[in-house]
């Protein structure tokens, strides 16, 4: 519905080739690094600060921050922006979680395994079909939007268009493992901010704050109101999914493995911090909207309409490029955090008990492949509702909340109030989301869960030993260093 | 009670600097890690 | 003067025809329920105005506090088939539209659509701020408070 692109596709389609050319190289350059499952999987597990944090900022900055943030900001106003900015309390909180999490498991692999070793089988299976629920319907919304924003902002065809931010994510993830991803999220990160800044930097250089402040109280009050009660309603539930988000996602936990000792901490607190102020300088040119004129057919391109209508041509290509990486950031990551996700959790798990590294590293780069073709494949027909499915992981991530870190940090966490708390928490979640509204979804979900793991602890205290997370390390300690087989863990279970 | 103008102009303006930070931040941090050869 | 008005009345009456048939050619209208709710004073409209030939029509979106238009303010003018409103205190509003193409004389007004803001109430919404703050300090004590414990080690 709206009638114009804001670049001709031939432009859109140069600068496609041209960073998709980048991006593969890269990867392969990188890739060469990548020697055995530790070197594909996690990067060496000697990641530095400056990757580490760049690598937080770029994944967590998905289409959804420079699309949705000033979607927000139109739809909810200051509030609005003060909300998205909440999410990056979940990088804040996860900070000494991933310095615990290396520490409690120096040869760990994924979020499923802590979960796991921790509260045996029932939870597991319970976070296992979360995580994947979360992880699929994540990558499947970041493709589409792919697609369809670049067919708003440039033409090109939604087929085309996410045919090939997919394809080019799966080959550099493919050649390079977890080094092209962190090594890609550093350019990405960069080119992100720095085109942040740019595009508000010029829109402050064109409008007037005092103007925008007193035109939105005029034409739209509401998002000026410090008491506006749907937007403080989103306030903690956007907070909590996104600690839900952070907390048991695998693209969290593998960058806190990947990570040098000592380096997790700070790398995902300088991440939480680079991160907070994107939605508000990404967010507040959509507030200009209504002085410029500019009427928004769609809330979700509010964001490229007005830099595109104040910054013209190069205001334009900035957008494209921000968007194309902040999509591309976060599909790399999940489809490397996926791929060990189902190699190590389901596949080793489940299928292969026996199959040793080199063999893993092989089925994972086959994962990697086969979920770039299945999303490829829900993605072509298009189902617009599709992407919305994201929206009530809400509930089921914020049920991981307490069983996660109560896990981390309390021994008396019991596996049973763990798995009751996914389980109860997930359902409650969802019966709000469909019988309340969106925005209750994953409060519900946390508090249900929160009362199912204090009340259970309270109950029937466990006694956890924390050295049954290394069941390698505590049977056989050369096991690490000689780089046998993995055993077939199980001993918490 | 409408957001005070002071506060909306703190939040746009300081936002956007801490963003133009981050930028520089990640380069001197990573010119850091590249002289210490702790890059990965 | 019988036939002076008659004289007067057939252009008057082609021109009546005229506009009619352009009328039925474009005939813009809302898009969606005529009756729309939001408890968060935004709503995406959409308007369309069907026509079979011709450039693509320009569009006028007009929104009133009353049914009848007394007091119309004009939104927008252009091409565009869609507005997203925000921002809106609690109210009824009415929104119309009305089409052209080209140079063409303007369509008559689609039916109204009404949109009915009936924002949350505070007190509803503080509470479930309150219960978001409370579960968030919670996680953040357990997450500091447990880091405190096992730093030492």
């Amino acid at each position: 519905m709206i009638n114009e692109t804001i670049l001709p596709e031939t432009t859109g389609w140069l600068l496609l080739a041209l960073f998709s050319v980048a991006w593969i190289l890269l990867g392969r350059y990188w890739g060469k690094k990548a020697s055995g499952l530790d070197g594909y999987m996690l990067a060496g597990r000697s990641v530095g600060l400056a990757l580490g944090t760049a690598t937080a900022v770029a994944t967590w900055v998905t289409s959804n921050t420079t699309m949705l943030a000033p979607q927000f900001a139109l739809e909810f106003g200051i509030w609005g922006m003060l909300a998205y900015s909440t999410a990056s309390f979940g990088l804040f909180l996860f900070a000494p979680m991933a310095q615990r999490i290396r520490q409690l498991m120096p040869r760990g692999y994924t979020s499923g395994e802590f979960v796991r070793l921790r509260y045996g089988r029932a939870a597991y299976l319970l976070f296992l079909a979360i995580s994947l629920f979360y992880a699929l319907t994540w990558m499947i919304s970041m493709a589409m939007a792919g697609g369809t924003l670049l067919e708003a902002l440039s033409g090109i065809r939604y087929e085309f268009g996410m045919t090939v931010v997919l394809g080019v994510c799966v080959m550099y993830t493919l050649f390079g493992g977890l080094y092209a991803v962190i090594g890609t999220d550093f350019i990405q990160s960069f080119i992100i901010l720095v085109g942040v800044v740019v595009v508000a930097v010029a829109t402050l250089t064109q409008v007037d704050l005092s103007q925008v402040h007193a035109h939105t109280q005029a034409t739209r009050p509401a998002l000026m109101h410090v008491l506006f009660p749907a937007a403080i309603m989103a306030v903690f539930n956007n907070l909590l999914f996104g600690l839900g988000e952070i907390f048991h996602s695998n693209v969290w936990w593998s960058r806190a493995f990947a990570m040098r000792e000592g380096i997790g901490k700070k790398a995902y607190m300088l991440g939480g911090l680079l991160w907070l102020p994107i939605p508000v300088a990404a967010g507040f040119i959509a507030l200009a909207a209504p002085l410029l004129d500019v009427n928004i057919v769609r809330p979700d391109m509010v964001g490229p309409v007005v830099a595109g209508k104040l910054l013209g041509f190069a205001g334009a290509i900035v957008v494209f490029v921000v968007v194309f990486s902040s999509i591309a950031s976060s599909i790399d990551s999940l489809l490397a955090a996926t791929a060990d996700l189902i190699t190590k959790d389901v596949i080793q798990q489940f299928i292969m008990p026996k199959a040793n590294d080199a063999k893993l590293e092989k089925i994972s780069s086959w994962v990697i492949a086969g979920l770039g073709v299945v999303t490829w494949l829900v993605c072509l027909p298009r189902i617009g509702t599709l992407a919305t499915v994201l929206f009530f992981a809400g509930a089921l991530v914020a049920s991981t909340i307490w069983p996660i870190a109560m896990g981390l940090y309390s021994k008396k966490t019991n596996p049973t109030g763990a798995a009751l708390g996914m389980l109860l928490g997930s359902l409650g979640g969802l019966c709000a989301y469909f019988l309340v509204a969106w925005y209750v979804a994953a409060l519900v979900g946390t508090v249900i869960s929160m009362t199912c793991v204090l009340v259970s602890t309270w109950i029937a205290p466990h006694s956890f030993d924390w050295a049954d997370l290394n069941p390698e390390i505590s049977s056989d300690t050369e096991s690490e260093e000689a780089n046998l087989a993995p055993q077939p863990a199980g001993g918490a279970e | 009670m409408i957001f005070p103008l002071g506060f909306f102009e703190f939040l746009v303006y300081g936002g956007v600097a801490l963003t133009a930070f981050g930028a520089v931040l990640v380069i001197v941090l990573l010119l850091r890690d590249l002289k210490e050869g702790k890059l990965w | 003067m019988f036939r002076g008005a008659l004289l007067l009345a057939l252009p008057l009456a082609w021109c009546l025809f005229a506009a009619s048939a352009q009328a039925e050619q474009l005939q813009p209208r809302m898009l969606g329920d005529t009756r729309l709710e939001s408890q968060a004073g935004s709503s995406s409209l959409t308007w369309k105005a069907e026509h079979e030939s011709g450039p693509e029509p320009t569009y006028e979106l007009q929104r009133a506090t009353d049914p009848d238009f007394e007091n119309p303010k004009t939104l927008y003018r252009g091409p565009d088939q869609g507005r997203f409103v925000s921002g809106m205190l609690d109210g009824s509003y009415y929104y119309r539209v009305r089409a052209r193409q080209g140079e063409a004389a303007w369509s008559t007004w689609s039916e109204p659509q009404e949109l009915v803001v009936t924002h949350w109430s505070r007190t509803r919404a503080l509470g479930l701020m309150a219960v978001g703050a409370l579960v968030f300090l919670a996680t953040v004590f357990v997450v500091l408070n447990g880091t405190r414990k096992v730093e030492p080690s």
